[in-house]
């Protein structure tokens, strides 16, 4: 008998509807999914035309960027150049070749070197002690046929201190050498000419005082006629001081190596220097270092000169106290310091005492002009230097006093 | 009898103070105004100066020529000869002492009365026969 079967019927109607509903389920997450991934998709191709735009752009940014570096460096009358770590020019700039008088493009830091015979050391040498000290070579008055130039020559180092190249600075300064030389020829022809007279003033003034002095009834008259040999010897000293800048400016000193006692020297000085000081409560002392201190090889008049001007200068500052010399050995040099119960300086104008026309730590509207022309620092700079030595002021306090000192090599 | 001065100047003011300086002291001067002159008196003269002082910068003929001069000739070559100049330069002194100059004064660094004992130590120097005198070198003073 036929007997209907309702859970046969459900039995066999189980499978489809899990099967339908497994592809519905499907179907949906199947949907969402292409959805989600569509959406990212088109993110990633948002973002990917968004970065491509950025690219440009800073491409873009960049290339005017570059424009504008070399805009820059080739509208510079200095010559510019920067090298690869194999010193070959990577970009150079066309004053840098009409300073040269070069046209090729592809040059190299030893070709320079030769063109402008910089040798032993050489440029290249002269970067790589750069290399190691951190510092840059400066070259000022290179000669080059009719011209005269100054160099400054870089390293680039990369983010581990590793050499990516360098820069090098090139500057044609020959007008300004020129105008430079011009003004000291000028300079030293008109003290030259202004002496000869002045010599006239002071000789014939000083042979009235010496010989016809009794003649002259009118002590007033004796007095007008001191004053004007005070002032011919003034306006000597002034015209000599600045000859002797523009003599020492043009390397027309020369110097002579003697042997000498640096503290006999300086003893003879303050000796000389005392009997000015009279009225002045003032003590001096020259510390002896003994016997064993070393004799000098250098010039002994310029020496001389320099021991004068700093225990001038001190005495000039000090109404009373002590002014002290004393000496030492460092290495091969001897040390000579002169200190004062002066004034004082303060430590901030160091550097302008040793330039020209500045007269030691005063304002120039309110200087002495009686006293210095500003020019006794600066000669002694110029002459130690000269000599291989230094000069400098190594403390000073304002009301307590000053130190001054120089060097000198024993051999110089 | 006095000793004879020679000195070639050719700036009046200078040769004046000079003129004026030597024969209050008593010397015998002879003088000349430029290069060619100086040359020429030198060569005429009798006697021969004592000494002989010579500016460096003169028309016609420089010091230094007048001395080159000087040096060549057998009656003048032993005349101790003064470089006197405004002149201060080392080079020019130098040159002035391997031409044979006894000294290289500078003008403007001695007062007449020193220029004048300076010549005078110079003179004593050569009679009493002690070689010829060094130059001095001063202390310079720059303030």
């Amino acid at each position: 008998m036929y007997s209907f079967n309702l859970f046969s019927i459900f039995g066999l109607m189980v499978p489809w509807v899990y099967i339908s509903l497994g592809i519905f389920i499907f179907f949906i997450v199947y949907s969402i999914n292409r959805y989600k991934l569509l959406d990212v998709t088109n993110k990633l191709i948002e973002e990917k035309l968004n970065a491509e735009k950025l690219v440009v752009l800073r491409t873009k940014e960049l290339s005017d960027e570059k424009a504008r570096f070399l805009a820059s460096i080739n509208s510079l009358s200095m010559g510019f150049a920067i090298m690869d770590k194999d010193e070959k020019f990577i970009i150079n700039n066309p004053s840098i070749l009409s300073i040269l008088n070069i046209k090729e493009d592809s040059i190299t830091l030893s070709q320079i070197s030769d063109l402008l015979s910089i040798i032993n050391p050489s440029l290249s040498e002269r970067i790589e002690k750069c290399m190691i000290d951190n510092c840059g070579v400066e070259l000022k008055d290179i000669v080059f046929g009719k011209k005269y130039l100054r160099l400054f020559l870089s390293p680039i180092f990369g983010e581990e201190k590793d050499s990516l190249g360098g820069v090098l600075l090139l500057e044609d300064i020959t007008e300004a050498k020129i105008l430079d030389r011009s003004r000291d020829e000028f300079f030293a022809v008109a003290s030259h000419e202004l002496r000869t007279p002045l010599t006239a003033i002071r000789g014939n003034t000083e042979m009235i005082l010496e010989d016809y002095k009794d003649k002259i009834k009118d002590k007033e008259v004796i007095s007008m006629l001191q004053d004007i040999d005070e002032a011919s010897v003034r306006l000597i000293s002034i015209v000599n001081d600045f000859l002797e800048v523009s003599r020492l400016e043009q390397g027309d000193i020369l110097f002579k190596n003697e042997e000498f006692d640096i503290v006999e020297i300086a003893e003879k000085i303050e000796n000389l220097l005392k009997q000015e000081t009279k009225n002045k409560d003032l003590s001096f002392e020259v510390i002896n270092p003994g016997e064993d201190f070393p004799k000098i090889f250098a010039d002994k008049a310029h020496v001389e000169q320099i021991i004068f001007n700093l225990l001038g200068n001190a005495i000039k500052f000090t109404e009373k106290g002590t002014i002290t010399t004393s000496f030492e050995v460092i290495n091969n040099y001897v040390k000579v310091r002169v200190s004062d119960t002066g004034k004082g300086i303060s430590m901030k104008n160091e550097n302008l005492l040793f330039r020209k026309f500045q007269p030691a730590g005063e304002d120039i509207l309110v200087h002495d002009v009686t006293k210095n022309t500003g020019l006794g620092l600066y000669i002694s700079k110029i002459i130690i230097e000269q000599m291989g030595g230094s000069i400098g002021l190594e403390k000073s306090e304002e009301g307590v006093g000053s130190v001054f000192f120089f060097t000198i090599p024993i051999h110089s | 009898m006095s000793t004879i001065l020679f000195l070639a100047e050719d700036d009046p003011l200078m040769s004046r103070m000079y003129e004026r300086a030597f024969t209050k002291e008593g010397f015998n001067l002879k003088m000349a105004f430029d290069g060619e002159e100086a040359i020429n008196v030198l060569k005429t003269m009798d006697p021969k100066p004592t000494i002989a002082l010579l500016d460096v910068m003169m028309p016609k003929k420089s010091g230094f020529d007048v001395l080159r001069e000087m040096k060549s000739d057998e009656k003048l070559k032993n005349i101790p000869v003064i470089l006197l100049t405004n002149l201060a330069g080392d080079k020019d002194a130098e040159k002035g002492l391997e031409l044979g100059a006894v000294l290289y004064l500078v003008k403007s660094q001695y007062s007449p009365k020193e220029t004048v004992m300076k010549i005078k130590e110079i003179i004593s120097g050569y009679s009493r026969k002690e070689g010829i005198p060094e130059v001095e070198v001063n202390i310079k003073k720059t303030e």
